[in-house]
């Protein structure tokens, strides 16, 4: 670690991550882009899930689950890039590297101001498909975890990637041929227990759920370890 | 189609793509070995 | 350079071009035998006739797939590890890729053309089949970012962590999509079996096959490996040309270089 001056040592490391996620954040209220531009993206793709398959048919609450969750993925993206562009601004980067924070705690301050934002993201499409596609929620308790779980495995896993994508020039299109594949397990488990709980058989989720909770380890633990060494580069 | 359609279609499919990947490593290489002294050439040997 | 071709001297540098020549050999006849087995000699099977010749490429195509990542994960391991870092590693992790790639879409398009006459459909949403789809673009993605110019250095490591975060993914792919088509629909598709009991000549020409594609993959890596060096070498002896001219332009006293 870096020598810090002053007369207190280095802040603690859930001090370092609050601080990484309340900058993010807080970036992120002033900028409004998500407010403004990836709510608006994720309507639309509500909007044309329904063109693309009738409402008359019927066909809409059967397959809600998946369209809520592709729709989740896919202005995450948004979001996910948009946390990795702020860095290329100003040199933001640098300031990262020089401020001596660890590695890990960055990582973990990106992935929790990413989950918090696809976290707002979920409600309002969750509200958007029980208004629009004519869901009937059950068993909220199954869908919460399993959505709080997937969550953090999509942040995750989106800021590894991210991180590895960032500063190339080919981001915008590089970063989600390498995210859409490696998150579709997650896409998968997230889908198939919400449609268990949807149709009553919570306990067939559960198997999904910790599906997902193994995917969250393992790339919390691939960030933890690799976020250092990748932020250095450059 | 018959099975021995399949059968014939995919055999001459694998001979393509893997015909078409040493061609293409050949290709290059050949091309590569021309900006470069011969110390530095690497094993030119292809078979 | 910055990948050490040379090793040991000479008697090594022999050593390894017989084995390319041999390896060539081998691989070409062994390709040969495969032909001459696969198509001719073994029998059809009792279910599904001739199209169970389409099995003798598309299962050795998939191990070398499977082999080749596996190959890949193991050297982007063995650089990122600092005792064992080299950026021959990172050269043989790029080259296997390629090969995994261009063999998983071969399996893809194979496991295609044999479902097509024994299921009656191109492509059966089977858990192995959706995985190794999964795995394809798993794969694409890495190679793309390994396309991405940048510092040898920087890249190698990048490409290293991209490697590994893709391979700790696939048990992740392989269960959730195995749990996904067996607690879900059961596969109207698979009225036969998927596979079908191997006996008689039908096994030496599946072996033959597997023989054939590993000595195929090794081949196509070590001449993959080769090019990649050389290339290497060009781009690291641009880079030089450039400094030295940059160094000459400065050298001239009145002329201002403007920054």
């Amino acid at each position: 670690m870096s020598v810090e001056g002053g007369t207190t040592g280095p802040p603690g490391l859930a001090r370092q991550v609050l601080l990484v996620a309340g900058k993010d954040l807080r970036i992120e209220a002033r900028s409004r882009v998500a407010l403004n531009q990836v709510l608006p993206f994720a309507g639309v793709i509500l909007l044309l899930f329904a063109f693309a398959l009738d409402p008359d048919r019927g066909l809409l609450p059967r397959v809600a689950p998946g369209l809520f969750w592709v729709a989740v993925l896919l202005s995450g993206l948004l979001a996910i890039s948009r946390a990795f562009a702020v860095e290329g601004e100003n040199g933001v980067r640098d300031a990262l590297r020089l401020s001596g924070l660890d590695g890990a705690a960055v990582f973990c301050g990106k992935a929790l101001a990413v989950a918090a934002q696809l976290l707002g993201l979920e409600v309002v499409l969750g509200f958007g498909v029980v208004v629009l596609y004519d869901l009937h929620l059950h068993n909220l308790v199954v869908v919460v975890v399993a959505s709080l779980i997937a969550t953090a495995g999509i942040a995750a896993a989106g800021t590894v990637y991210g991180v590895l994508a960032a500063g190339l020039r080919v981001r915008e299109t590089l970063f989600p041929l390498l995210v859409l594949p490696v998150v579709a397990p997650v896409m998968l488990g997230a889908t198939r227990a919400w449609e268990a709980a949807l149709n009553g058989a919570p306990s067939e989720a559960w198997p999904w759920v910790q599906l997902l909770a193994v995917f969250g380890v393992i790339y919390v633990t691939m960030g933890w370890l690799a976020f250092g060494p990748l932020l250095e580069e450059t | 189609m018959t099975d021995a359609g399949y059968v014939i279609g995919g055999w001459t499919l694998t001979g393509v793509a893997i015909a078409g990947y040493v061609g293409r490593l050949w290709a290059r290489s050949r091309r590569a070995r021309r900006f470069l002294p011969p110390d530095e050439q690497g094993r030119s040997e292809w078979m | 350079m910055r990948v050490a071709t040379g090793g040991p001297g000479k008697a090594a540098e022999f050593w390894a071009r017989r084995g390319t020549i041999v390896l060539g050999g081998l691989t070409v006849a062994s390709l040969a035998v495969l032909v001459v087995l696969g198509l001719f000699v073994s029998d059809p099977d009792y279910q599904q006739g001739d199209a169970v010749r389409l099995m003798y490429l598309h299962v050795p195509a998939a191990w070398i797939a499977y082999l080749a990542y596996g190959v890949t994960s193991l050297a982007s391991a063995l650089y990122l590890w600092k005792r064992t870092r080299s950026p021959a590693w990172d050269t043989l992790a790029g080259a296997s890729a390629e090969i995994g790639v261009l063999f998983t879409g071969l399996t893809l398009v194979l496991g295609s053309l044999w479902g097509r006459p024994v299921w009656n459909v191109w492509w059966a949403w089977d858990a192995r089949v959706v995985s190794t789809a999964v795995l394809f673009f798993l794969y694409l993605g890495y190679l793309a970012l390994r396309r991405v110019p940048a510092d040898p250095a920087v890249r190698a490591r990048r490409s290293a962590i991209a490697a590994l975060a893709a391979f700790v993914d696939v048990p992740v792919v392989h269960f959730s999509v195995e749990w996904w088509r067996t607690l879900h629909q059961k596969g109207s598709v698979f009225n036969r079996e998927l596979n079908p009991t191997i006996q008689g000549n039908l096994a030496w020409a599946l072996l033959s096959g597997v023989f054939a594609f590993t000595c195929l993959y090794l081949y196509l890596l070590e001449r993959r490996y080769q090019l990649a060096v050389m290339e290497e070498a060009i781009e690291e002896r641009a880079l030089e040309a450039a400094i030295a001219e940059r160094r000459a332009e400065a050298d001239v006293p009145p002329v201002r270089v403007p920054s």
